[in-house]
């Protein structure tokens, strides 16, 4: 049973140690709030006129590979505007529609800016399908998370020598989180 | 000296996961419950609690007095951040607390001359995903938050520890395990995959 319990835990822990490291980066991050300053890039596209927003934006997609979850369209002025996001970044599209003149102001978040994005991801409503997959990713890091938990308690439980240690660690984690979450409840 | 080394670090990971032992599960369950979508405040069917009390805004007061003024009438809910004052889609002054325990908005009804309370309470599994979120970023004056978001960074920082030294603890002690060797590789991986497909 330890072998089993051990061998479940080494799996599951190396499988998934890359990915609860990007929520944990993610997590140190937003408590010390280290500045995220987008990288700001502009491309001119040239479209049919006349085109709803829907309809600019799917040809944006389809044939210069832009991607993410579309905003709704919005008139700005003689424009329309909408926003395609992703995690690593969004792409703000002003489409002229009297010209088909595309203005496509790339917004692309550094390094802890997408671990930041990543760790908000959830839902596999988005349109981007890689979106959807990830909402996927994070349940089975959930459910991970659980299980190493829960396998490291028994794994510790069974190394006689650890108990004193180990016992007064898991006390106090146990009687302040509890003691302070029931406190927090009220 | 890997050996002490690779001791010391099994040390690390074994008091690090039982000191924030609480926490993983909460972590796990944070997750769940966006994945599942737990009905929020909003969603869930609960009708929020609703008081009245009487209030006049002054006649050439600004919304920001007013928010102020209504601030100091309405109890703050317990563990509730810094109240956020704004106007809603029919133009009503709201004045907002949120905590970890759901919302209290306070509505100016201004030709009724009264102050609208309603309490949104949310379930046990926002509540425990809105703890997850607290983070010492939040400054709370409460001494209850500080404790749980001080206990919350040691609980982030061994996170990134047992991460760190379990990976080395598979590395240096159960290389030779060839399943040990194929998940790593097969998460790392799956890991650049999504990193480039997000990206």
């Amino acid at each position: 049973m330890y072998k089993l319990i051990r061998n479940i835990h080494l799996l599951l822990g190396l499988s998934a140690a890359f990915f609860i490291l990007v929520y944990g980066v993610s997590a140190v991050q937003m408590a010390h709030q280290f500045a995220i300053r987008p990288h700001i890039s502009t491309a001119e596209v040239k479209l049919r006129p006349g085109l709803t927003g829907r309809e600019a934006a799917q040809i944006l997609m389809d044939r210069y590979g832009y991607r993410g979850d579309l905003s709704g369209s919005q008139a700005a002025g003689a424009n329309l505007q909408f926003t395609m996001t992703r995690p690593g970044g969004a792409d703000l599209v002003t489409y002229a529609a009297s010209t088909g003149n595309a203005r496509v102001e790339r917004r692309e978040l550094p390094l802890l800016g997408f671990l930041n994005r990543l760790h908000h991801l959830h839902g596999t409503d988005h349109t981007d399908m890689a979106m959807n997959a990830w909402a996927w990713i994070l349940g089975w890091i959930s459910v991970t998370l659980i299980l190493l938990g829960a396998t490291g308690v028994y794994m510790w439980f069974r190394l006689y020598n650890e108990r004193v240690i180990g016992s007064i660690l898991l006390g106090v984690n146990l009687c302040v989180s509890i003691g302070l979450l029931a406190l927090l409840r009220r | 000296m890997t050996k002490r080394f690779t001791w010391w670090i099994r040390r690390i990971h074994i008091y690090a996961g039982l000191l924030s032992f609480s926490f993983l599960i909460l972590f796990g369950v944070a997750g769940l419950v966006v994945t599942c979508k737990a009905p929020d405040i909003f969603s869930s069917g609960e009708p929020p609690a609703l008081r009245s009390i009487p209030f006049t805004a002054g006649a050439s007061a600004s919304d920001r007095s007013v928010g102020k003024a209504i601030e100091a009438l309405v109890a703050a809910p317990p563990h509730g951040g810094e109240p956020y004052i704004h106007r809603d889609d029919a133009n009503r002054l709201n004045v907002d607390w949120y905590s970890v325990n759901g919302l209290l908005r306070a509505t100016l009804i201004e030709n009724e001359q009264r102050i609208e309370v309603r309490q949104y309470r949310n379930s046990i599994w926002r509540f425990l995903d809105n703890a997850h979120a607290a983070t010492v970023a939040d400054k709370s004056g409460d001494p209850v938050v500080r404790a749980w978001t001080w206990y919350m960074e040691i609980a982030i920082w061994s996170l990134v520890g047992m991460c760190l030294s379990g990976m080395w603890l598979g590395v240096a002690s159960r290389w030779h395990f060839r399943s040990a060797r194929i998940a790593l590789g097969v998460g790392f991986a799956a890991f650049v995959i999504f990193f480039f497909l997000e990206r």
